[in-house]
């Protein structure tokens, strides 16, 4: 009985000890695979050298990091057996595969888990980083500033946004907005009316108030709007149909009852009903469906076009200022710079 | 008695620090400012500073122009002729240029160098005469499989231009080259290490470590990669190193005690 116990007791030690081992190689690469992996990469990752347990632990641990990064991370069951190779032999080898890097790490016994050394190559077999590591102590990248994944992330993004000076006023003069005004006047010059149109861009596309306020990025100004021109709109609808109801009412009463005395019930139904439907409209009438007041619609048309200008660069053009950007470059990333001392 | 019982509790019972950190930046101009000279170039005027104690200064390569003579003024004001010596291939803003001279070369280093890290910089900024300056690196920028630009926010003006970032340990770990117009203090300096890679005459002048591997094999030095085979020149400092690269497959690893020793090979 106490053998069964003590063979147990050592399966489980054993298992803890594999665990252990594997969860220091995971402290080791935690963040190794923005060191392996750029933006988008996709990364084949090899245990190269003689096959250890140690080894293959690493190479898993590894491959969890790099996942972490990367599009795409595949090991290698399509290379078949690269234990003998060297590095540029193995990244010949997996040209084929739709991998943009390819990370080699052979482990080395030594004291306690050994030493394992990744080196990281392109389809070229250009290292672009190489490091050592062992268990339990994590690859150093604290400090060592902007990683290349990190570089390349951004340098995407800012080269989508990145645009030339003539798509940057294309782009402003499409979408800016501003109002058109009318002013009616008599001919004695007295204004009697005037009123504002919203309009988009230099080819006067008219967009709703709504679709303006949207476009300021004011959508609670927006639904209030909607929500008052329905009111209006439902008010006048229904005060033109009382006031036509009641109007033919009071018609089809009077012309078909022209023989008779007078009776002035119809009069003042029909009278009432039209006189409901008039107040009815002119509450209607009355109603500003705006949320807020003319001036105020310019000043936030006046904030929106600031805002884009700011967007598009075309401020820092105008000021003639120096843009620093940062941008992908092979192997990595690096920075573009304008300007000099 | 009760003055010096109230001062020791405000103070806790340390030294000012302030006061010590004064003294240390102190020290550190005091020991780097007779290392930096002016340099009036082709096109302009810029910084520069001794790399050894035979004349050869380090500086940029947009400072001295396409000039193969420059003027340069030391720090005690003595007025020499310099001559362009060497420029860094591939457009790289790195030159080396010789006085007759002899001065106290700055040390090289920033191998510990992180984002962070304590530095400044003595130069010539916008005509002002070894003004010194302080920062700290904010940024360390990759290319490839290097990183060999520093972004800093030490302030820094024309005139700063090939002039030193030092570390606390006033070593020099990086040549200013560039900052950007108009924005608040984002200026660059080229790493040491690339410098080292770039200009021979620098490597061969560097009281540095020196590693060969075989061509195109990756140099690791404490786990970090620092160049490719066949050499790699290193600034160090006096320490244990542990040098590594895999060679056909094997691990070749020694540790070198610098500066006992200067040079190994791992080939």
């Amino acid at each position: 009985m106490s053998r069964i116990v003590a063979a147990v007791v050592g399966c489980i030690f054993v298992f803890a000890l594999g665990e252990a081992r594997a969860d220091s190689w995971n402290e080791t690469f935690e963040s190794a695979g923005a060191l392996v992996a750029g933006e988008g990469s996709s990364v084949l990752v090899v245990h190269a050298g003689e096959r250890s347990e140690a080894g293959v632990r690493a190479t898993q641990a590894l491959m969890e990091s790099v996942r972490r990064q990367a599009e795409l991370v595949m090991d290698t069951s399509a290379l078949g057996d690269v234990s003998g190779l060297a590095d540029q032999e193995i990244v010949t080898r997996s040209a084929h595969l739709p991998v943009t890097r390819v990370a080699i790490l052979r482990h080395f016994p030594g004291e306690g888990e050994g030493t394992a050394v990744v080196t990281v190559y392109d389809k070229e077999a250009t290292v672009l980083a190489s490091f050592s590591a062992v268990p339990g102590k994590p690859v150093a990248q604290a400090g060592q500033g902007v990683s290349p994944g990190a570089v390349g992330a951004v340098g995407s993004l800012s080269a989508q946004e990145r645009l030339s000076a003539e798509e940057a006023l294309e782009r402003y003069e499409r979408t800016y907005l501003w109002f058109e005004d009318w002013v009616a006047v008599t001919r004695t010059g007295a204004v009697v009316a005037s009123w504002s149109n919203p309009l988009q861009g230099k080819h006067k596309k008219r967009i709703s108030p709504a679709e303006f306020f949207e476009a300021v990025d004011r959508p609670d100004l927006a639904a209030t709007y909607r929500s008052r021109q329905a009111w209006k709109t439902g008010l006048s609808l229904g005060g033109s149909v009382l006031t036509l109801g009641g109007l033919a009412y009071l018609l089809v009463e009077i012309l078909g009852d022209m023989d008779g005395g007078f009776d002035s019930t119809p009069l003042i139904i029909g009278g009432s009903v039209m006189t409901g439907g008039i107040v009815l409209g002119l509450v209607a009438g009355s109603m500003n469906p705006y949320p807020i007041t003319n001036v105020e619609a310019k000043e936030l048309a006046d904030e929106h076009n600031k805002k884009l200008r700011r967007q598009l660069g075309l401020d820092r053009e105008a000021k003639g200022k120096v843009r620093p950007g940062i941008a992908a470059l092979p192997g990595g990333g690096g920075l573009t710079l304008s300007g000099s001392f | 008695m009760l003055g010096a019982l109230l001062a020791l509790v405000l103070t806790g019972g340390a030294a000012d620090p302030l006061a010590a950190l004064e003294a240390r930046q102190q020290a550190i101009f005091e020991r780097v400012a007779p290392s930096v000279v002016f340099i009036q170039g082709a096109d302009g005027f810029g910084s520069g500073f001794f790399v050894s104690d035979d004349g050869l200064v380090l500086t940029n390569a947009h400072v001295v122009g396409k000039a193969s003579k420059v003027a340069v003024v030391l720090h005690d004001g003595r007025r020499l002729e310099g001559e362009v010596v060497e420029r860094a291939p591939d457009a790289i803003d790195l030159a080396l240029v010789r006085v007759k001279a002899s001065r106290r070369p700055l040390p090289l280093g920033g191998r510990s160098l992180r984002v962070g890290s304590w530095v400044a910089s003595v130069g010539h900024g916008a005509g002002g005469a070894w003004a010194f300056t302080t920062g700290m690196i904010t940024n360390i920028y990759p290319r490839g499989s290097e990183r060999p630009l520093l972004q800093t926010q030490i302030p820094l003006n024309p005139g700063n231009s090939g002039g030193p970032i030092v570390d606390r340990e006033g070593r020099a770990v990086g040549i200013v080259t560039k900052g950007l117009a108009g924005s608040d203090s984002i200026n660059f300096a080229i790493r040491m290490e690339f410098a080292l890679r770039s200009l021979e005459g620098l490597r061969a002048a560097c009281d540095c470590l020196s590693i060969s591997a075989p061509t195109g094999i990756p140099v690791l030095v404490d786990g970090e990669m620092v160049g490719k085979g066949p050499v790699v020149v290193l600034p160090a400092e006096a320490r244990t190193y542990r040098v590594q690269a895999v060679v056909d497959g094997r691990l070749r690893q020694v540790d070198v005690s610098y500066p006992e020793v200067r040079s190994v090979s791992l080939e």
